[in-house]
């Protein structure tokens, strides 16, 4: 599938929300502690819940490594605050039977953009048809 | 507001396998490779490796000590990472101010563990005024 897909094709829109347990077991998890935190959302937090839906719609995820992310945070985002979120394809090359992906990322609260960004992964060829 | 770019405090956090489990279930992302599964100790490291986004946690905590909800508002990161975290380590989050211009200050950012070994390196800009 992965194989098929061209620069600017939509991979997954989807949406996001972050309800109070949500933060607090992220903060819980991170370490972080900062009081602000109960009212809004940490920015990571959307983030990382971000990169959690691409990497599932991926299914398999033998030989994919996450290797650079670029955020830009543009609004502060309120506990159960629905995010819809747009993700297409950067760029896309094969290097080495390698594939090299970067997503670029949109996040929405209703027609505002709150937020963008730009995920790297390489997927490695777990298959031998790598000359690496 | 600050009228000159302030200096943003180093964040110090031990990075357990509690801790990356815990992150697993909060991030949702339960990818074998940080766990210790079978997968993990046959994967390339041998053993489970941090999540990369519980890393980056650590900048973003560093930057929102510091600038509140501007960096909410108004924050930008782009990092690579360097290396694999083997839990348990210790990893520093650092931040340099590079640049100062109307109002927008850029940092040099990095994380390492306590053997000195980058793990993240990237940039931070924010426009505090």
């Amino acid at each position: 599938m992965l194989e098929q897909l061209s620069v600017g094709d939509v991979f997954s829109d989807f949406y996001v929300v972050l309800d109070s347990e949500d933060v607090n077991s992220y903060l819980m998890a991170t370490g972080e502690n900062n009081s602000l935190w109960q009212t809004y959302v940490p920015p990571l937090a959307v983030g990382a819940r971000i990169l959690a839906e691409i990497i599932e719609d991926f299914g398999d995820l033998d030989g994919l490594m996450h290797t650079g992310q670029e955020f830009s945070f543009l609004s502060k985002i309120l506990h159960n605050q629905k995010l819809n979120v747009r993700v297409e394809i950067g760029t896309f090359s094969k290097r080495k039977g390698n594939l090299i992906i970067a997503f670029s990322i949109e996040i929405y609260s209703e027609s505002n953009m709150v937020g963008s960004g730009k995920t790297n992964v390489i997927i490695f060829d777990t298959e031998g048809n790598s000359n690496v | 507001m600050y009228e000159l770019a302030p200096v943003v405090e180093s964040v110090t956090r031990l990075i357990d396998q509690s801790r990356v489990n815990s992150y697993a279930d909060a991030a949702r992302d339960h990818n074998p490779l940080h766990l210790d599964t079978p997968e993990a100790r046959a994967g390339q490291f041998g053993r489970p490796v941090a999540h990369g986004m519980l890393i980056l946690a650590i900048v973003s905590e560093m930057m929102s000590n510091t600038f509140g909800l501007q960096w909410a508002e108004q924050g930008h990161l782009k990092v690579r990472w360097r290396a694999p975290t083997f839990p348990p380590a210790t990893v520093i989050s650092n931040a340099i101010l590079k640049e100062d211009i109307d109002g927008i200050a850029s940092y040099e950012i990095f994380c390492e563990d306590e053997d000195g070994q980058k793990l993240l390196t990237g940039t931070a800009r924010i426009k505090y005024i």
